[in-house]
């Protein structure tokens, strides 16, 4: 009969080379992980010189739908064409555009230069989300920044 | 009397045995590190920017860029880590466009700018664009597709 012989005690070692290895290898995909979680997309944007965008809509025919944002002490103002939205309602951007509906016309949004970049990427996001994809951004022209005594036509909107 | 000669018994030859795991290891770490250097050399982030959050279907995934053009929060543009003026802008877009233009390759601009900046210092960025000859820039954003 043969029996397993119980005196052999194998030595356990810590092997710190391949624990470095190791280590390193679990960092490096960690590091990447965490650049890769944070994915960022790339959204096409036209420009349009504030003088351009005035002119647009100028025309008998205008070929462009203007959203004005305007900082005011309650929010960002938002208006299309002669129609006020409730203040920082962006969400309202995209149902307005959507009952406009038509694809063929550029939606230029003129932008407050006090506003902050969040803020108008919020608008672009909301006019992207609708039927019209052709989303291009201005500048508020310096005229039209200063506050509107109350409701009325747009002053970039309408026929100069 | 003659003393004998020793000779000693050759050594036995130790057998060379390929260490699999360790190599494993290596060549795991190699390719994490080149895929992350490879994806920092070509994104030109700056890591200080904090994008807006866009959830619209109608973003790409994002796209290797000629030029990145990082807008901070404190108003410094940079452009390959280095600081740039804003005046200065139009004639580095242009150069690299004009480089692009005789190798034959498309030209794209990325803007990243800083959520909390002002919409002015974006115009900016995209008036020198203008200038430069570009009618349309690439907006850059963060978040996950609405569905």
């Amino acid at each position: 009969m043969k029996f397993v012989d119980d005196d052999d005690t194998s030595v356990i070692q810590l092997q710190i080379i391949p624990m470095v290895d190791v280590v390193f290898t679990l960092l490096a995909f960690l590091v990447m992980g965490t650049q890769i979680r944070a994915l960022e997309r790339d959204f096409a944007m036209g420009y349009r010189e504030a003088a351009l965008a005035r002119g647009a809509l100028a025309q008998d025919f205008p070929t462009a739908v203007l959203v004005e944002l305007r900082r005011t002490p309650e929010g960002v103002g938002i208006r299309i064409g002669q129609a006020r939205l409730p203040t920082d309602q962006f969400d309202a951007i995209c149902a307005k555009l959507t009952e406009i509906n038509m694809p063929g016309l550029d939606v230029v949004i003129s932008a407050d230069p006090a506003l902050t970049v969040d803020q108008v990427a919020r608008a672009m996001d909301a006019a992207l989300a609708s039927p019209m994809k052709k989303v291009s951004v201005s500048r508020l022209a310096a005229e039209s920044t200063k506050p509107a005594a109350g409701p009325g036509p747009a002053a970039s909107g309408g026929k100069t | 009397m003659r003393k004998a000669i020793h000779f000693e018994k050759a050594t036995e030859h130790e057998t060379l045995t390929l260490q699999v795991a360790p190599l494993v290891d290596i060549v795991l770490f190699l390719i994490c590190f080149f895929m992350l250097a490879s994806e920092l050399v070509r994104s030109q982030k700056d890591p200080a920017v904090e994008l807006p959050q866009m959830t619209s279907p109608q973003g790409a995934s994002e796209a290797p860029a000629e030029v990145t053009v990082n807008l901070r929060a404190d108003g410094a543009i940079t452009v390959d880590g280095r600081t740039v003026a804003l005046d200065l802008l139009p004639g580095l877009v242009a150069s690299q466009a004009a480089h692009a233009q005789q190798d034959g390759r498309p030209f794209r601009v990325v803007v990243r700018a800083d959520r909390r900046q002002r919409f002015a210092a974006l115009d900016d960025v995209m008036s020198a664009c203008r200038k430069a000859g570009l009618a349309q820039v690439v907006f850059r954003a963060t978040g996950e597709e609405r569905s």
